[in-house]
């Protein structure tokens, strides 16, 4: 028993890792929070073909903290799921050791890849649980009527360069333009004083 | 006691228990993607109570010269994630309205 955690570490188990990032990228994610000692990604997937991976700690404590400073966060899109690979004998993560030895393949004792095993197959679970991606919501709103009235006076100009809107005001009220709004840094809306000078030469109004 | 008063301040007027305290917060939220046609304080209430209730807006929509963002002060009791995405149906056409954290800046 000499030194258990210099010799293994303690290992967090991560779920759904984005496919852009390999096991350097996961490392360095982790990175930010200390004390990183390892990390691996099997070639195998999780049963629902979400990317899995281990990320060991020289501390306890360390694999701690990240468990919960990334534990269901946004990782390129991703939303990871971290905990504590705590599988063999009730340790946290002393049969990983072979695991980081050998990338690329998934080894640990018998026992312990049984239990492994189960374990991916409860996380796979939890993760339907609260991983359904989220379509925005809809919300149905109303017209400003108010607007409505000089929105039908106006028009909308678009520059291929940004625009200062104070500029662009300074230069154009008082030239029949009777005021101007900002949709963005290069377009405006120039609203006039009355339809007559300007449906002609733009069209019909939007919500006649 | 005047109840008379108190009622024309307060909706309810009831014993203090252990129960009482605050429970939200107040952040400032910055939308964006919202139209000039749809630029109202019904909307940007709608918007607003996905997180919380509209305490105010940093500009009234009466006073409005940009209809790039609109800051709204609201009172919300989550502390994560206001912030997002809705989409918003008017009239024909649904615009992506997109609603992030922000800071009020106070110029003079």
């Amino acid at each position: 028993m000499k030194g258990r955690s210099n010799h293994h570490g303690f290992t967090v188990f991560v779920d759904n890792i984005p496919h852009t990032l390999d096991r350097f990228g996961l490392k360095g994610i982790f990175r930010r929070a200390g004390g990183v000692c390892d990390s691996f990604i099997p070639l195998k997937q999780g049963r629902s073909r979400k990317r899995y991976g281990f990320v060991r700690f020289y501390k306890e404590d360390d694999a701690r903290n990240n468990i919960r400073m990334f534990n269901n966060t946004m990782v390129r899109g991703f939303k990871i799921s971290v905990w504590f690979a705590k599988y063999g004998k009730g340790s946290l993560g002393a049969n990983v050791t072979q695991v980081f030895k050998q990338p690329g393949r998934l080894e640990v004792n018998q026992k312990g890849s049984k239990e492994w095993t189960q374990k991916i197959s409860q996380a796979n679970q939890e993760k339907f649980n609260h991983m359904e991606q989220r379509k925005p919501p809809i919300v149905k709103g109303g017209v400003n009527d108010d607007f409505m009235e000089w929105l039908n006076r106006s028009v909308v100009g678009e520059s291929g360069e940004l625009r200062d809107l104070e500029v662009l005001s300074a230069v154009l009220v008082g030239d029949e333009c009777s005021k101007v709004f900002a949709l963005s840094k290069t377009k405006f809306i120039l609203t006039y004083p009355t339809l007559e000078k300007n449906g002609g030469k733009f069209g019909e109004p939007c919500y006649p | 006691m005047n109840r008379a008063t108190l009622n024309k301040w307060f909706q309810e007027v009831k014993r203090w228990d252990v129960y009482e305290a605050c429970s939200t917060r107040r952040a400032w939220i910055e939308v964006f993607g919202v139209p000039p046609h749809g630029w109202s304080l019904a909307n940007f209430e709608l918007i607003a109570s996905l997180w919380g209730k509209l305490v105010c807006l940093e500009t009234p929509v009466e006073d409005a010269i940009s209809f790039e963002s609109m800051k709204i002060l609201i009172d919300t009791d989550r502390f994560h994630g206001i912030e997002g995405q809705v989409v918003m149906h008017t009239v024909d056409a649904g615009f992506l309205v997109m609603i992030q954290r922000s800071e009020l800046h106070i110029s003079n």
